[in-house]
């Protein structure tokens, strides 16, 4: 295992647990968005695994794949499921934000392994 | 290979280094652009909130103070149920000193279904009114009809799109500008529109504080003081001489959220330095570091005649790119966290709090960039300086 595909895999793990756990506890949306919360949950599961997968067999499948997850996970809460429109809502204080803010960095650091890993194949 | 193109050269080949660098820089920026930003929007949500209030003086009834923390009163989002009869209205503009007066009447706070926040009703007198009007940011048309509203900035229904209260479809007619407080969930209609809501609400069997007719109550009477009276002098008059009344002077609520926000914003400002001074040493005590590994490396640089200015250049130019890099990284994610938390953070510090605007928040992203971009090369300074000065012979001859 190389040491960047640890440390890429371990910090977009840890960006997973916090919106698949997130979403179950300080930022769970409203009674009513049980869907919304399963949602989230599987979509931080699943990029997890990826990253896993990203780092015992390194490839350029593992960050793309998660960088599509993250690009869902900040669309999920108001563009692919509608939320509370009031803006001071449990969905819009919480869930929104810890979905788009982890989303978001699971896509940033996503997109840096893959370039990585892209230099990498062009050199060998 | 150029010279010129080392110093970036560098950096792509130790990315370890670089990234290291670069996340110190990244926590300065970070600390500097959240920091600015939370400042600036309590100070003009404290404005905003001043600006809003547009009377001098505000007339409650006694009952008032028992039930809510007058203070706080524009900070909430509900402002509360107490009612007096209009009579005492009358006698309150009747007066010395008083230039306007506009009474409010505040309805129930209702919570339309599991999705909505409680919003306050507010039923003003279009025709006196001076606090409500000039801050409709966007209107369908000047006049209020029955079932027509004004909403706060963060009701959730556009201009033109209808809200439904106690199964009263209204028309929203026009939206107020953000305050940054609770006015900014409340929706305000005529006294003809809230006599037909509240008709509708004791049909639904809702418990009503008001019983009797809503057009000879008032919950609250705004005053504007004549500019040749004092407002202490006319708030004292009304205390002593209406009865079952409490004139309270904006003046007092506004300096209340002012102290606060003070200790809040002082607090903020303490912790900005203090990130910075520990970050800034933490940079200067890695480039020192570095240098000293990398004492070789400039020699021999000296020994193919490059000189002891573009020396320094060219650490002052590494610490230059990698200051650039950690500073988009923080900025990158202050932006991130603020803009996507301001709610949850207005809900915690319970103070009036508005966002800057877009082209404020572009002006504070690139303050900070220049200044990551000048304390980098800053904290670089000494350990270049020594660099570019040390004897190359005795350090090529020590082999370290």
């Amino acid at each position: 295992m190389k040491k960047r595909n640890i440390v890429f895999g371990l910090i977009i793990g840890l960006m997973c647990i916090v919106l698949a756990l997130g979403v179950q506890t300080f930022a769970k949306p409203c009674v009513h968005d049980r869907k919304l919360m399963t949602l989230l949950t599987v979509e931080g599961g699943a990029v997890a695994v990826l990253a896993g997968i990203g780092m015992i067999r390194p490839g350029l499948k593992s960050p793309f794949l998660a960088a599509i997850g993250g690009i869902l996970a900040i669309l999920t809460p108001g563009t692919l499921m509608k939320i509370c429109a009031d803006e001071m809502m449990r969905c819009q204080v919480y869930t929104r934000p810890t979905a788009v803010v982890t989303g978001a960095l699971i896509v940033a650091l996503s997109l840096v392994w893959f370039g990585l890993e892209l230099k990498h194949r062009e050199h060998t | 290979m150029s010279i010129s193109k080392l110093p970036l050269r560098n950096i792509l080949r130790h990315p370890g280094r670089t990234t290291a660098i670069a996340i110190l820089v990244a926590v300065l920026s970070f600390s500097l652009l959240s920091g600015s930003i939370l400042v600036y929007s309590l100070n003009s949500g404290l404005r905003s909130l001043e600006n809003r209030l547009g009377a001098d003086i505000i007339v409650l009834p006694d009952s008032a103070r028992s039930k809510v923390n007058i203070d706080n009163l524009y900070l909430q989002g509900t402002t509360g149920y107490y009612y007096m009869s209009t009579a005492k209205q009358e006698e309150i503009t009747k007066r010395d000193g008083i230039a306007a007066a506009s009474g409010q009447v505040f309805l129930a706070t209702l919570r339309a279904d599991c999705c909505s926040m409680p919003v306050q009703v507010i039923g003003f007198d279009p025709e006196t009114d001076f606090t409500v009007q000039p801050w409709i940011a966007e209107r369908a048309k000047n006049d209020l009809s029955l079932n027509e509203v004004v909403v706060g900035s963060k009701v959730s229904a556009g201009v033109g799109e209808s809200l439904r209260i106690y199964g009263i479809s209204c028309r929203v007619a026009a939206r107020l500008d953000a305050t940054g407080t609770g006015l900014d969930t409340a929706v305000y209609c005529t006294g003809e529109t809230m006599a037909v809501l509240l008709n509708a609400a004791r049909e639904m069997n809702h418990e009503l504080k008001i019983t009797t007719d809503p057009s000879k109550v008032v919950s609250a009477v705004y005053l504007r003081v004549d500019p040749a009276f004092s407002v202490e002098d006319v708030a004292n008059d009304i205390n002593i001489h209406v009865r079952k009344v409490q004139a309270v002077k904006t003046r007092s609520v506004i300096s209340g959220v002012s102290d606060s926000l003070g200790g809040v914003a002082s607090t903020i400002k303490a912790l900005i330095i203090g990130v910075w001074a520990l970050s800034f040493l933490l940079l200067a005590a890695a480039f020192m570091l570095l240098g000293g590994e990398r004492k070789r490396e400039y020699a021999v640089l000296r020994v193919i005649g490059v000189s002891r200015k573009r020396l320094s250049g060219i650490a002052l130019k590494e610490a230059l790119f990698v200051s650039v890099l950690g500073g988009l990284i923080g900025i990158a994610l202050s932006l991130l966290i603020v803009l996507n938390f301001h709610s949850l953070i207005e809900k915690a510090l319970a103070l009036p709090f508005l966002l800057p605007s877009g082209r404020n928040i572009m002006l504070f992203a690139v303050s900070t960039l220049v200044c990551v971009c000048i304390a980098g090369p800053l904290s670089a300074m000494v350990s270049a300086l020594k660099l570019s000065r040390a004897d190359t012979g005795i350090i090529l001859r020590e082999g370290v």
